[in-house]
């Protein structure tokens, strides 16, 4: 019985199967886009965007309460 | 534990997004090949950015007792499985263009890397059939080579069930590949 880098027993199929798992992990996937980039040119526009986004949800928010006044003044009793 | 992500953490935090420039750098390999492994290729690119952008937004909650790297792992894998959940069926895997396989191997003749590269892609497919707890325990450990304990984190699993769970993983996928027409020498 053989063993894993943590000590743990492997039988003869399990230590097959990481042979052929050792392949597949030397053929690692690969991104085809600069990644950094993209995450970088998203987090730039989403920063500046932020503070508007958040004023209009303070005006939505606003509004909302305020109709919410209006209507329940105006609502039968 | 040290972190060596910790100083750019907060000096992303503090609002230097060339240190989270380096810290996607740093992470976007393998950011993009678990996503890659957990939902596949065609969406691994949107996975890990879009792990990267909730994790840049959320930095905020990330706790410094544990490494940036292991929560940033835990939002990519959190994300390829939702996007796999989010799928109708599991479409399966087509095997690309074989002639241009192992171009960097000369020891290898045409024939013999042609078979490899069509092993790789059945192996890999098969990876994909498993259920989706076990393909990730799997693909963190056997194709990463994490730690126990950075796959209990990256899982959200108990220490004490990831090794259960990578055992059932490893004996579903030999099931598997047992009962696949390709012989692939598995020894009872």
């Amino acid at each position: 019985m053989n063993r894993d880098t943590e000590g743990d027993a492997l039988s003869p199929a399990e230590l097959r199967l990481l042979h052929h798992l050792q392949v597949l992990r030397a053929d690692a996937p690969e991104p085809t886009v600069e990644l950094s980039a993209a995450v970088l040119g998203s987090v730039r526009w989403q920063r500046e965007l932020r503070p508007y986004l958040v004023a209009s949800g303070g005006l939505a928010a606003g509004l909302a309460a305020a109709a919410a006044v209006v209507l329940g003044a105006g609502a039968p009793r | 534990m040290h972190d060596p992500d910790r100083a750019l953490v907060e000096r992303t935090l503090a609002g230097d997004l060339v240190a989270f420039e380096t810290l996607v750098e740093r992470h976007q390999g393998v950011a993009y090949r678990i996503a890659a492994r957990i939902a596949g290729p065609d969406e691994a690119e949107d996975i890990a950015q879009d792990a990267f952008l909730r994790a840049f937004h959320r930095l905020s909650r990330f706790r410094a007792e544990g490494s940036f790297r292991a929560w940033l792992l835990q939002i990519v894998h959190n994300t390829a499985l939702n996007v796999r959940a989010g799928r109708r069926s599991e479409p399966h895997e087509e095997v690309e263009s074989l002639v241009e396989a192992g171009v960097d191997e000369p020891e290898r003749t045409p024939a013999e890397r042609l078979e490899d590269r069509e092993r790789r892609e059945r192996l890999d497919s098969k990876v994909r059939m498993l259920q989706p707890a076990h393909r990730a325990v799997l693909v963190l450990r056997d194709l990463e080579g994490m730690s126990y304990e950075e796959i209990a984190t990256v899982t959200e699993t108990p220490l004490g069930s990831v090794k259960g769970r990578l055992h059932r993983a490893r004996r579903e996928l030999i099931q598997i590949l047992r009962e696949n027409t390709y012989d692939w020498g598995l020894p009872k």
